[in-house]
């Protein structure tokens, strides 16, 4: 059979399945009896471009072939979307498990802190270092800072906590994205984790300076929220960390199966690090600078840290231990 | 084709993908934030009507949250790998190994196009503005994306490294077709290149492309082109008549895709001729000058 003939027994198919996928494409909706017929003309296809050459058929035609079976393939095999149903065992499994013994997530630990602690150490000593809190925040923040927390923390209206707590999702998750999509690169990363690392820091040493004002304020405002959010901040840095030192150190793998595997494993890591955010942020908008006593604040802050704690180590020794067995 | 990229199917055939691009991925991407711009001026104008000042705010401040680190991850698990700018330029993200991409897949590389953007020049340079301790306030400049781009292949950005995902081209190309060739002359022409004249492979690929863009050359590139296909052919078969070589290839393609090599076809063929008739032309199929 010549290649005219062919076509013209087999143009009317294709026609077919071209029109159904520009359906497809546009819409969901369709019959089980589309369904039936489309997979059936798209094996059809498949068996003619398998064949396309045996048949003789002319180049421009092939390759319309394999665009046509290309077009068709993505109707056929579609994205899932977001698997929520794998989410729970991810979050209270895997990721604690991934957490726990992390070498990454311990270094990212030890330097963040490191640098908080010497930055607040010396942006407390002004006789030591006199320049350093002037350098690292600038005039206008010191000053800022110091406007924000010189009054007595005031009674907010509702939404004016709603809409606080909404920077602070918008900002502060974005900074842990930003930590960890930089970290696959390890030196911006670390940079960027280091600036984040020295500003609060300086902030911190600079606001406990009995000179200042408004230091009772400031430590009554963080204290609730602190440990939600800087835990954040040091799990989306290790998750990043551990991508980007997954494709130096290969342990074997060759450098993309490697990246391919941590990616899986710290992807759900940074899914937990921003709900930590989400959960910052709800502290950030609401209870942190409500006139509640301090006592309870403080509680909250402690509740909170046993919840990481719980999660962490309870959670990551259960699975762990599952995972022996 | 140095863009073209092979994926083996369930089906367990092999078919080729045109790859995207930096430029016209580039496009896809400004389309896109032209439209997160108009979405978030379209939600600020609505909750500042609808809403108090504050909720407002609040209300501005997660959409732009939702908007910079999930618009293309939610489009592209929901949509089948395709956000509202690369459906406008026929893109599509897919996995390497041709598969739809998984949600983890189009969440990290959207958020890993942070990278791909560095370095972000902030805005000191220009207007003397303190940088933003942190957002999207510099200028990016997208080098590491155009880096990696170029040195891969399939022009795969940090993003799709990491995910194993690459950007596919979805072309609906012209209807296939068999040009029409069949006149008289042409015809007895086929007849007389020898039934012992194999065709190879590349031969058949390049008379057809031959004769489906001939309608773009002028005739004497036409003459020149295929001139020594002739001349080879001839060395090898003195006894074939010398004829304008363009009219030579019209015949070879009749030969090998419309008319049979089995005598009592070219005999049937032969008939038809002499009464004038035509070979029945494809519905669709162009005439051809000759």
């Amino acid at each position: 059979m010549k290649a005219v003939e062919r076509l013209a027994k087999r143009q009317q198919n294709w026609a077919k399945l071209d029109q159904m996928v520009e359906k497809f494409s546009t819409s969901l909706r369709f019959s089980p009896l589309q369904v039936v017929q489309f997979a059936a003309l798209y094996r059809a296809v498949c068996a003619d471009l398998a064949l396309a050459d045996a048949y003789q058929l002319p180049p421009g035609t092939i390759s319309y072939l394999h665009r046509l079976v290309a077009r068709a393939h993505h109707q056929l095999y579609r994205a899932k979307g977001l698997a929520f149903r794998t989410w729970s065992r991810m979050f209270f499994n895997d990721v604690p498990r991934q957490v726990l013994h992390d070498r990454c997530v311990q270094f990212a630990f030890v330097f963040f802190w490191g640098l908080f602690a010497l930055a607040a150490f010396m942006a407390y000593r002004d006789d030591l270092f006199p320049k350093f809190a002037d350098d690292t925040l600038g005039e206008a923040v010191m000053a800022q800072m110091e406007e924000m927390y010189g009054t007595p923390l005031k009674d907010r209206e509702v939404s004016e906590r709603v809409m606080m707590a909404a920077f602070y999702i918008q900002h502060n998750t974005g900074i842990g994205l930003q930590c960890f999509a930089s970290c696959l690169l390890l030196v911006p990363g670390l940079l960027v984790v280091k600036f984040n690392a020295l500003q609060i820091g300086a902030v911190f040493g600079y606001m406990a300076r009995p000179e200042t004002a408004g230091t009772e304020n400031f430590f009554e405002f963080v204290t609730a929220h602190g440990p939600f959010e800087l835990t954040a901040v040091v799990l989306s840095a290790g998750a990043g960390l551990r991508l980007g030192v997954s494709w130096m150190w290969t342990r074997g793998y060759s450098r993309r199966d490697a990246i391919r595997r941590a990616l899986k494993d710290t992807l759900p890591v940074m899914g937990a690090a921003m709900v930590l955010f989400f959960g910052a942020a709800f502290i950030e908008g609401f209870i942190s600078p409500s006139l509640l006593p301090y006592p309870i604040k403080g509680a909250v802050a402690i509740l909170s840290s046993m919840i990481l704690v719980a999660y962490f180590v309870v959670l990551g020794l259960r699975a762990e231990a599952s995972d022996a067995v | 084709m140095d863009t073209a990229a092979q994926v083996v199917t369930p089906e367990n055939i092999a078919f080729e993908y045109r790859v995207a691009g930096p430029f016209l991925r580039l496009a896809a991407l400004l389309l896109d934030w032209l439209i997160i711009g108009v979405l978030l001026i379209l939600v600020r104008i609505a909750s500042a009507f609808l809403l108090s000042f504050a909720i407002a705010n609040a209300v501005l401040l997660l959409s732009v949250f939702i908007l910079m680190w999930f618009y293309g991850a939610l489009f592209e698990a929901y949509w089948n790998g395709v956000t509202p700018g690369k459906a406008a330029l026929r893109l599509r993200v897919i996995s390497t190994d041709g598969r739809a991409v998984s949600g983890l897949q189009a969440f990290g590389r959207n958020v890993f196009r942070f990278v791909d953007l560095m370095p972000w020049v902030p805005l000191t340079v220009f207007w003397g503005i303190r940088a933003e301790t942190s957002g999207f306030s510099g200028a990016p400049l997208f080098l590491v994306a155009l880096l990696s781009a170029t040195l891969t292949r399939n022009y795969r950005r940090v993003g799709d490294l990491v995910c194993g995902t690459m950007v596919i081209v979805e072309e609906r190309e012209w209807r296939p077709q068999i040009m029409h060739v069949a006149t008289p002359t042409v015809v007895s022409l086929a007849r007389q290149i020898p039934d012992t004249f194999r065709v190879s492979r590349t031969l058949r690929r390049a008379v057809a492309r031959y004769v489906e863009r001939r309608s773009h050359l002028s005739p004497e590139r036409r003459a020149e082109m295929a001139r020594w296909l002739l001349e080879a052919f001839r060395g090898r078969y003195p006894q074939f008549p010398s004829v304008a070589p363009d009219l030579f290839l019209l015949a070879l393609y009749y030969r090998i895709f419309i008319a049979d090599r089995d005598r009592d076809e070219a005999i049937l063929d032969q008939h038809r001729v002499q009464q004038g008739a035509q070979v029945t032309p494809l519905p669709g199929a162009p005439k051809v000058a000759v």
